[in-house]
């Protein structure tokens, strides 16, 4: 079942048309990086799905219902954590975390315990003596207290220490584990790499990727090294899928968009005495839709990824 | 209505009405002992400056002369401007902070994602605007039995007159809180929903003043809240003012329902 389904989703503020058209679904259990350079829709699309935000165009659906007619009942399966996130200072932790509950008509004080636990945080600090690390713990409290079937994170790790996120992300895993889902955005794509399934990357307001970090990965390149036996060795053409980028000596340094076995076929035929093949790495490949230089937004694949 | 909201309204606006409340009691029990203490030397005074009387006359709605009962005297701390600017001022805080002053702080993103409508929201904030409202009406009555204990009127108190005042102040507190809702709704910025709701009843004020000299704002002033609200003449009276009751309250009614579409169908910025 799809929890979230965005079909042509489009948003304009006036005459600015900032959404142009979004397709993508999360499907029950999966663990979605939502990710694009800043202004690429990101957070509108993430607004538009709560509501803060009317789309111009469109559908949105969430467990099967479209937001408009579903409204706060859909609401009450979602947990949300902001980018910016803001609590009335002068209310402590956990009074805040009361009055969420008081308006959700829900009892959740034995998660709140549990989740307090897990993050080792002082519930009865005021809001305005929180460091950000300590107010993004709260906000991943919140948005895990009321145990929702999907919750959105806009840039959840922020301020977070390294042992922190571990806790936070351990919590988020035995969420997905049970059957939640999470959409994920981050700018931090090391952390959308190790955690999700699938990722969703936007481009000026554009989809531009969607596709299972598995396959991602096959697509990826491999960096790779080759120490020929000798610089004669050295040959003079490179396949189209070896792009070279520097030489030193007997070693060649470069890129393969193929795959490991390939890789191996070809070296067969060369005379050489050392070769180090490098796992793929998908930070270069996020990053080529971020730095790529194409502004329309359309898709970028090309620049890093195997013809195929 | 979701009573976690409005509980939690309530407990924000507590604070400005605690202060607010005590502020307004003590303006007016001053207020009386001034009165008593130089009330004769007052009245001889205003009578002999004109342009004095008259601006107070068309200020407080009331006759100035060496007669006027002790009633009438009581009637003017309901009109007196630093009543009128502590009750508005306290309004419209409240009712700014609940709409453009959450959505400006950042507050009402997560709010606004919890399982609850908007209008549900907005009606939230409307209730402890109403229970504000009537406690911020009730202050002069407090002020002015409080008053008239430590210093007992020439005459007997008309509180069933000033009954009404109270009620056509309430009507007033509840129309200002209304078009401050709606400002708050329509604008991003809560510093512009409080001026733009301030000036327009800082407005009314400066025409009451403005009156004796132009001669054309006596045409127009209708169209201000202020001209539905005479303490005055309802303890000269007696009689119930229904008219600008009932159009103190459907400028509350009308601002509300506007105010709750507004908010209903408007984009929320982040903050």
């Amino acid at each position: 079942m799809n929890v979230i389904e965005v079909v042509g989703l489009r948003k304009s503020f006036g005459k600015v048309e900032v959404l142009h058209g979004i397709d993508f679904v999360v499907r029950r259990g999966e663990w979605v990086g939502f990710l694009g350079p800043n202004g690429s829709g990101k957070t509108t699309t993430i607004r538009t799905l709560l509501a803060l935000l009317r789309k111009s165009g469109g559908r949105v659906s969430l467990f099967g219902h479209e937001i408009s007619a579903g409204g706060p009942s859909l609401r009450r399966r979602i947990g949300y954590l902001p980018a910016d996130l803001r609590f009335p200072r002068h209310m402590t932790g956990r009074q805040v975390l009361r009055y969420h509950a008081r308006v959700r008509r829900r009892k959740c004080d034995e998660k709140i315990a549990e989740l307090e636990k897990a993050f080792d945080l002082d519930l009865d600090k005021r809001i305005r003596t929180l460091s950000t690390g300590m107010k993004q713990k709260l906000g991943l409290i919140q948005a895990l207290m009321h145990e929702p079937e999907l919750v959105v994170l806009d840039e959840p790790t922020t301020g977070l220490d390294p042992l922190v996120r571990e806790a936070a992300f351990t919590a988020l895993r035995r969420f997905v584990a049970g059957g939640g889902s999470i959409l994920f955005s981050s700018h931090s794509l090391g952390e959308v790499e190790q955690l999700c399934d699938r990722v969703v990357i936007l481009r000026n307001g554009r989809l531009v990727e969607d596709q299972t970090i598995a396959a991602l990965r096959k697509r990826a390149l491999r960096r790779v090294t080759v120490e020929f036996a000798a610089p004669e060795s050295i040959p003079e053409t490179f396949p189209d899928c070896f792009r070279v980028g520097k030489r030193e000596g007997r070693r060649v340094y470069g890129t393969w968009s193929r795959s490991s076995g390939e890789f191996v076929r070809w070296l067969g035929g060369q005379d050489i005495c050392d070769v180090t093949i490098e796992k793929p790495d998908l930070e270069d490949l996020f990053m080529a839709y971020y730095s790529g230089s194409d502004t329309r937004g359309e898709r970028v694949r090309g620049k890093t990824l195997s013809p195929s | 209505m979701n009573t976690g909201i409005t509980r939690q309204n309530v407990r924000e606006s507590a604070g400005a009405c605690l202060a607010g409340f005590p502020a307004m009691v003590a303006f007016v029990v001053l207020f009386i002992w001034a009165m008593h203490e130089m009330g004769p030397h007052l009245m001889d005074f205003l009578s002999n400056v004109g342009f004095l009387r008259r601006m107070m006359e068309l200020a407080f709605g009331i006759t100035i002369s060496g007669e006027m009962s002790s009633n009438i005297l009581h009637s003017i701390p309901w009109l007196h401007p630093v009543v009128l600017v502590i009750a508005w001022g306290i309004l419209i805080a409240t009712a700014t902070r609940q709409t453009a002053g959450d959505v400006e702080s950042g507050i009402a993103e997560l709010i606004l994602t919890l399982p609850v409508s908007r209008i549900r929201i907005l009606v939230s904030g409307v209730v402890c605007l109403v229970l504000v409202a009537d406690g911020l009406s009730l202050a002069p009555m407090v002020g002015l039995l409080v008053g008239n204990l430590l210093v007992p009127p020439p005459e007997p108190v008309a509180w069933s007159r000033f009954g009404i005042v109270m009620v056509n102040f309430l009507a007033l507190n509840l129309a200002v809180a209304a078009l401050a809702t709606l400002a708050g709704s329509g604008l991003l910025r809560r510093g512009r929903a409080v001026a733009l709701t301030g000036g327009w009843m800082m407005g009314g004020l400066a025409m009451n003043f403005l009156e004796p000299f132009l001669p054309a704002v006596h045409q127009i002033r209708w169209i201000h809240l202020l001209n539905w609200y005479r303490p005055a003449e309802i303890v000269r009276s007696g009689e119930w003012p229904v008219v600008p009751i009932a159009v103190l309250c459907s400028v509350a009614v009308v601002s509300w329902t506007v105010s709750v579409m507004v908010w209903n169908r408007r984009d929320i910025p982040a903050a």
